[in-house]
């Protein structure tokens, strides 16, 4: 547990000002191009915002930022471990290594990615409403708000949970058995964010084909 | 659990109750050297661990993991062998203190360094305190223990003595090594074939 909290600090407290500053360049610069490319009102815009966000950016981002903070620390912090020969000492005290290494540097960056999803969507949405050239009107600001859709944000909050855990269990069962010299521990630290990227997209991707598929055929159904 | 019945299976040359008596002092020459050693120790430390009984094992390589306190690597093996609290261990650490010469304040500042921060001779007391606090029935020795000793080399045995004198030691041993450590009246067994 101690170690759970540990990560769950590592990645959900201290990434979240990176996230937050993504969401709120994003954000911004969402709507702030969109106003001048496009002669469309606010509330559109900030429609369009609201859902690109908590649809696809809100996940992706997020994924990233776990991909380059976590994923490199925790991928460096485990192959140094294999290769002082610390990881065998624990196992010959009889220390189950997978229990006690690699199971809470897979859940708690995945529960952190799932509050950071929360973050960085509020956040974007704050900041676009913020930066958008009208009046700024606490009333509007809560019905964008309201006009999320409680069951897209709790997929996104699910998708980035899973993804972040499946891309650090794939990327963690290679790196630490890998690594065997010290000119070891920054490949698998390269390695392991340049995988974990891959993982991620490819299942954000395979996701978002499932679904189109089971919406195209939704409405072919009579 | 009656702990005098207790013995490793997969041994040749027949069990008698004194070889694996309290206190008994075993060598058991392991095969080869480099790597196929290490990964014969590996199986046997995974063999023993999975045993009925509580087996400590003493290293001098990489013996605690250098980002946490030297008081969560004492309470690690613990919390997996016995599911004891930090705050359990420490009491427990407490009491051993007096066999190493430690104030109160020594033991304290033990407990809160970082192993990078303590001399090799407080290391090699601490990992002997370890394997006090598992309380072991069998201590899985690695023969650097005796080869290198973090410790001084009369002082390793006096304190081994002292802390584990009733547990049997099993000291894995290369088979071309030929001289033993000194100061302990060793018995040598041997594997079973295909074990």
């Amino acid at each position: 547990m101690l170690v759970f909290f540990r990560q769950l600090y590592y990645t959900g407290v201290q990434s979240a000002g990176i996230v937050m500053l993504l969401a709120a360049l994003a954000g911004g610069g969402f709507v702030l191009t969109l106003q001048a490319s496009l002669p469309i009102g606010l509330a559109t815009v900030l429609e369009l915002l609201s859902s690109l966000m908590a649809k696809v950016l809100g996940v992706v981002f997020t994924l990233l930022v776990i991909a380059a903070r976590s994923v490199s620390a925790i991928s460096t912090e485990l192959a140094m471990v294999q290769v002082s020969g610390e990881r065998r000492t624990l196992e010959r005290l009889g220390i189950n290594t997978r229990l006690y290494l690699v199971l809470p540097r897979v859940l708690a960056p995945a529960l952190s990615g799932a509050v950071l999803y929360l973050y960085f969507v509020f956040t974007a949405l704050l900041v676009g409403a913020l930066v958008s050239n009208q009046t700024f009107d606490v009333w509007e600001l809560l019905q964008i708000f309201r006009a999320l859709d409680p069951r897209q944000i709790l997929l996104g909050m699910v998708r980035t949970a899973v993804f972040a855990a499946l891309a650090l269990a794939y990327v963690l069962r290679f790196a630490i058995r890998r690594a065997r010299c010290l000119p070891d521990i920054p490949l698998a630290a390269s390695n392991g964010v340049f995988q974990a990227i891959v993982v991620m997209l490819l299942l954000e991707l395979s996701y978002e084909l499932l679904r189109s598929s089971f919406s195209a055929s939704a409405l072919m159904t009579p | 659990m009656n702990r005098a019945s207790l013995r490793p299976p997969r041994f040749a040359g027949g069990w008698s109750p004194a070889a694996v008596a309290d206190g008994a002092r075993l060598v058991l020459p392991l095969p080869h050297h480099g790597v196929a050693f290490e990964q014969a120790v590996d199986r046997l430390c995974a063999h023993w661990q999975s045993q009925p009984f509580h087996t400590a094992y003493l290293g001098v390589s990489a013996p605690f993991l250098e980002n946490i306190s030297i008081l969560e690597n004492l309470w690690l093996p613990l919390a997996f062998q016995r599911s004891l609290s930090v705050a359990e261990v420490a009491r427990r650490a407490a009491l051993q203190r007096h066999l190493f010469g430690w104030s109160e304040l020594d033991l304290r500042h033990l407990l809160a360094s970082r192993p990078g921060d303590l001399p090799a001779a407080v290391l090699g007391a601490a990992a002997v305190l370890r394997a006090a606090l598992i309380d072991p029935d069998w201590v899985l020795i690695e023969p650097a223990w005796f080869a290198r000793p973090l410790l001084g080399a009369d002082h390793v045995l006096s304190l081994l003595e002292q802390c584990l004198g009733k547990a049997r030691w099993l000291l894995l041993w290369p088979a071309d090594q030929t001289t033993l450590p000194p100061g302990v009246g060793w018995n040598t067994i041997r594997l079973e074939a295909g074990a």
